[in-house]
């Protein structure tokens, strides 16, 4: 295979047999599917100028949350409405009766809408009383009444509407900003998923160089070239979606009691929290998490009776099963732990 | 948090730290991470019914992992330790770490 640049076969190369290579790959794929992406139907995929939106029914419903990282999953972001033209293409993606999960919320500070992308959130087509004041109802919903009119909602939906940017070189098939210049085998999977969920948008393959032989036909050539446009010529500038200022002039920083400086530009500026509610500013130092826990394992001297009364946490991962102390936590606040399948952090 | 809850701390290939970060934000402690000292603020967002559950879903506010998310894995029970023990006679439990940090 003649390639300009092997870096990334070369590590796919070393992760997989070379006789096992594609069959590999699509076994991960079919995991990937079966772990990330919710079960459902989609509707096709629809383009709007270089984005395009697809509507995605699951089953069992979801939560705004489990959809945002839903529409990770498949390349995209829950989608967002930013002028009236896309006001009613979105809505005309809507069957009778749908009541979908678009990108905003406004979980982080109440009544701070913010479209989870970055986006200005200026346009709105809010149904009447909407959005609630002070409610518990943090995330938005497009209904299919009313000209897919808006409301804000929490608990679970069935649908949810995915956006890709397409074309423009920022998160095209590339789930994670975080994964900029960090190519893994995880980065292929999900350039694939994206390939074969929305139904290859054609847009972004010419301009990727794909073979005309398009996404079912997809094999490694066509991954390699979907990389190189990914990560070569068209690398994401962007930032990541509320990354923050890069303007150390605009930054605000906050000094702790232990001298620390943190950067909260984002926290304010993007998601609307207020400096005068950073409260307390003891320091990482006030409350360190418990990193290296030791424990007494059943049978150990120092392990308590069984009809001692004092309270703990209980976790149980897999067959794992750790009891942490509740007087332990009360200072550490949290304690860092690594089980068999996890490593995790148990806050209190 | 009046219930204890569990993350994932894998992000990305690596395990971090998540500690307090010594912030309130109202009555809410800020989580931060040692390796890129990202701030993570617990919501009311959660992976069930929002209303009726504990401050859940991690949203990063600061710093590198700005704009995650990451859904509690569990939320976990707090109880009596010889109630603990009747069901999980194998339970391994945690020693005094003392109140300082080890270097």
């Amino acid at each position: 295979m003649a390639y300009k640049s092997n870096k990334l076969y070369n590590l796919y190369s070393q992760l997989i047999p070379a006789s096992r290579r594609l069959g590999s790959l699509l076994l991960v794929v079919t995991i990937m599917l079966a772990t990330l992406v919710p079960r459902g139907k989609a509707t096709d995929v629809m383009s709007l100028e270089d984005h395009s939106y697809a509507v995605i029914y699951v089953d069992p419903p979801m939560t705004w949350v489990v959809a945002h990282d839903s529409a990770a999953s498949l390349g995209g972001y829950l989608a967002t409405i930013t002028s009236q033209e896309e006001q009613d293409f979105v809505a005309g993606l809507l069957s009778e009766g749908d009541t979908a999960w678009l990108g905003a919320t406004d979980m982080v500070v109440e009544g701070n809408w913010i479209w989870w992308t970055g986006e200005g959130f200026t346009f709105g087509n809010w149904l009447d009383g909407h959005p609630e004041i002070d409610s518990l109802n943090d995330h938005l919903q497009i209904i299919h009444a009313d000209s897919g009119q808006w409301r804000d909602f929490s608990g679970q939906c069935n649908a949810f509407i995915v956006e890709w940017d397409c074309c423009s070189g920022n998160r095209t098939g590339n789930v994670n900003c975080d994964a900029i210049g960090k190519i893994d085998i995880l980065d292929v999977t999900r350039l694939i998923d994206y390939l074969y969920i929305t139904n290859n948008p054609l847009c972004c393959l010419d301009e990727a160089n794909i073979d005309g032989d398009q996404a079912l036909n997809i094999d490694l050539v066509d991954v390699v070239r979907l990389i190189e446009y990914i990560y070569g010529s068209h690398r994401p500038t962007a930032p990541c979606p509320s990354s923050g200022s890069d303007h150390p002039a605009d930054s605000i920083i906050l000094v702790d009691q232990s001298g620390k400086s943190w950067n909260v530009t984002n926290a304010v500026n993007f998601f609307g929290l207020d400096t005068f509610n950073f409260n307390f500013a003891l320091g990482p130092g006030g409350h360190p998490a418990i990193t290296e826990p030791e424990f007494y394992l059943p049978g150990d001297s120092g392990y308590p009776a069984p009809g001692e009364t004092f309270s703990v946490i209980g976790v149980s991962i897999g067959n794992e099963h750790r009891a942490y102390p509740l007087s332990f936590m009360h200072y550490h606040e949290v304690v860092d732990d690594v089980y068999d399948s996890a490593s995790v952090a148990v806050a209190y | 948090m009046t219930l204890a809850v569990v993350y994932s701390r894998e992000f990305d290939g690596q395990a971090l730290t998540l500690s307090a970060s010594g912030y309130t934000y109202y009555y809410t402690f800020i989580l931060f991470d040692f390796e890129t000292e990202s701030m993570w603020l617990p919501t009311n967002a959660g992976p069930q019914f929002e209303s009726d559950t504990c401050g859940c879903t991690l949203v990063g506010i600061t710093g590198q992992y700005a704009g995650r998310l990451r859904l509690p894995l569990t939320s976990t029970p707090i109880l009596p330790w010889h109630e603990w023990y009747t069901n999980h006679p194998d339970s391994w439990v945690l020693k005094n770490p003392g109140l300082w940090p080890k270097d």
